[in-house]
């Protein structure tokens, strides 16, 4: 269930983030912070980014920020934050996000229930709403609990 | 059955919500498929009737035919509009 690993810590809302990198790092601390992976896992997503571009837009304005699986990640893993602002992939085509997750990986394949409820709320059209509109907390983690 | 390969920059993330959303895809149109997903470094020379990834790596593909991109991965109609077109299209229907 997404209610596991979105658990209330690892959700922040009205964060007010720069640009993509800071949103990258703000999302990635979450998971360190909270002993979910290592600190150098936060570069590996930005070099993701760097080198394939923000493909991980899995629907419009919603960055699923992810590193190389393996010893970086201590076990699958998630945050969210959103933003006060959107922020730009200036370097890119300019795609705009108002949201991003950090998903940490150990393998393949082992986060498949995981993934496939992820895929599940991102269709949840009030959720979306929500997230894209820096609505409130409670509002949000509402949501995460149904799923 | 129809074999489809997945595509994002790792293989872990994208790729398998596409698996995921494809699946569904394919079975509302009644296409039997087999689908895997796979990282842009591995995926070159693997054997598929249909790729499927997203707008951002139409650079990769420039040459090949059989590679359809979406928008929205976890919007499901847009990749039945889509696959459904590309299955009519090379009669796999």
């Amino acid at each position: 269930m997404i209610k596991d690993y979105l658990t209330s810590e690892l959700v922040q809302c009205d964060m007010d983030v720069k640009d993509w990198k800071e949103a990258v790092r703000t999302a990635g601390q979450l998971l360190v912070d909270n002993q979910k992976v290592k600190p150098e896992f936060i570069d590996s997503m930005i070099q993701v980014v760097e080198k394939f571009g923000p493909y991980m837009i899995l629907v419009p304005k919603v960055c699923f920020f992810h590193g190389e699986p393996g010893e970086m990640v201590k076990e699958p893993c998630l945050s969210l934050i959103v933003f006060r602002n959107p922020v730009y992939f200036s370097e890119f085509e300019n795609q705009q996000i108002n949201c991003c997750f950090a998903f940490g990986a150990v393998d393949k394949e082992s986060h498949m229930d995981m993934i496939m409820n992820v895929a599940k709320i991102l269709q949840n059209e009030q959720f979306i709403q929500a997230i894209t509109g820096n609505e409130p907390k409670e509002k949000i983690m509402a949501i995460i609990n149904e799923y | 059955m129809i074999k489809i390969i997945t595509v994002c920059g790792l293989g872990v993330g994208s790729s398998l919500i596409m698996k995921m959303t494809v699946d569904s895809a394919c079975s509302q149109l009644g296409v039997k498929c087999n689908i895997e997903h796979w990282d842009m470094g591995t995926v070159k020379g693997k054997p598929c009737d249909l790729i499927v990834t997203t707008e951002e790596f139409k650079k990769n593909f420039q040459d090949q035919e059989n590679v359809v991109y979406l928008k929205n991965m976890v919007d499901t109609k847009e990749a039945k509009e889509k696959l459904e077109e590309y299955f009519k299209k090379h009669d796999l229907l």
